[in-house]
């Protein structure tokens, strides 16, 4: 696991195996440019679905949900990009955005209870 | 009643809920009987009473939830479209209650807005949409001003035409009528690229009361808006956060000009870049208000329950 990118706000982790991002703190326009980068990297470095997680993070805006768009839409086909442990209200701002039928992108609800 | 051949929008001035049944039932079942597609979206007590009123028909009728759809009267327009897409090359009937008793005076002057804009967003479509107003709850300003709104006006068991206006004239600006003061007591920071954490750090500290679930709401439609400031309204804003009885307030300023009176109203697509900021800001909040003219640049006023 490496730190690809920490300040104040947000910490962006690389993590391996599987490949993955794991973002903590909050993703937002004015930082999703350090996952976009993330993300790029991890997809150009591995196979297989690429691992999201998210399950410490505690803000994300629709620019942060764009970028996990573009990187589902951007991957390889037969590929996915797997949002892990994802908020219930996660998943419905991404539905509320228009994004819940992007194809390559999954998103894997944290278990609640 | 006839089958619509374009979009018709008239006012019925009723009063009581038993008038209220006879004439819309009547209006539902001409729509059922010309296999119209026929959608209503009122309010309790009134959906339930219709509904018995038309029995087995009501099954036939795509019944839309107004007190939840309708809360922020900006919803209103989406769920139409998406009605109508459903039902495909047909003709269409609709009921709409957007303005009930108990609605805000700021709420009233969005739904007015609301009902303006109806006439530019179905423009070319085949419908007739009925909007019930009870005289008899609604107070006599807010009567006065469905004139303004709707082309024809029925009254009463009079089918009369109201006053007659072109297309044209209902062309809807983001002008809009003067917003009450900031109050004085408002929380305000200026903002600019790199700074939204710190916009949204102050609507923590002015919701610390509020559910989490309320703090992150307010927290994602503010930070989308102070996010459109920074695109589009010259990079950088001003934000003010208050509250206001029950309510969350948080206003943002800007620079920018928005240009489409339907900004908000449109139901994203996934191919769509942006365009979402104030789509979201409709689906969070109770209320949200727009004013931008390319001189005085853009506010946007949302309101939250806490």
């Amino acid at each position: 696991m490496g730190v690809d990118y920490a300040d104040g706000v947000l910490r962006v982790e690389r993590t391996w195996p599987p490949p993955g991002v794991r973002l903590l703190g909050e993703v937002d326009l004015d930082n999703c440019a350090h996952v976009r980068s993330a993300l790029v990297e991890q997809t150009a470095g591995g196979t297989g679905d690429l691992y999201v997680d998210v399950s410490s993070l505690r803000f994300i805006d629709v620019a942060g949900i764009r970028t996990l768009v573009e990187a589902a839409v951007r991957i390889q086909p037969g590929r996915r990009l797997v949002v892990h442990r994802a908020s219930e209200e996660l998943c419905v701002l991404v539905r509320l955005a228009g994004w819940d039928r992007v194809p390559g992108l999954v998103l894997e609800k944290v278990k609640t209870r | 009643m006839t089958t619509a051949t374009m979009f018709r929008h008239d006012a019925l001035l009723y009063a009581g809920i038993e008038e209220f049944v006879e004439r819309t039932a009547d209006f539902v079942r001409a729509g059922l009987a010309a296999d119209e597609a026929v959608g209503v979206a009122v309010i309790e007590p009134r959906a339930g009473a219709l509904r018995d009123e038309l029995g087995a028909d009501a099954d036939r009728v795509a019944w839309i939830d107004m007190e939840r759809v309708g809360r922020n009267p900006a919803r209103i327009i989406p769920v139409w479209q998406d009605w109508t897409e459903r039902n495909g090359a047909r003709v269409f009937r609709g009921i709409g209650e957007p303005i009930w008793a108990g609605r805000s005076a700021q709420e009233i002057v969005e739904c007015r807005h609301h009902e303006a804009l109806l006439n530019l967003a179905f423009d070319d479509l085949a419908w007739q949409l009925l909007c019930p107003y009870d005289v008899s709850a609604l107070d006599r300003e807010v009567i006065d001003g469905v004139r303004q709104s709707h082309p024809r006006v029925l009254t009463g068991a009079v089918e009369r035409d109201g006053i007659q206006l072109a297309a044209t004239d209902f062309a809807a600006t983001l002008i809009g009528p003067e917003l009450p003061a900031v109050p004085r007591h408002a929380d305000r920071l200026a903002f600019r690229s790199g700074e939204l954490a710190e916009v949204r750090s102050l609507v923590r500290r002015a919701m610390a009361d509020a559910s989490r679930a309320q703090v992150n709401h307010a927290i994602l439609a503010v930070s989308e808006i102070a996010g459109n400031s920074i695109v589009h309204g010259g990079g950088r804003g001003t934000v003010a956060v208050w509250t206001e009885g029950a309510s969350f307030v948080c206003e943002i300023r800007d620079a920018g000009h928005i240009v489409d009176p339907l900004a908000g109203r449109h139901r994203p697509t996934p191919e769509q870049d942006g365009g979402r900021g104030l789509w979201m800001a409709n689906q969070i909040c109770d209320l949200v208000q727009i004013r931008s003219t390319e001189a005085t640049g853009t506010t946007v006023r949302l309101r939250l329950a806490r």
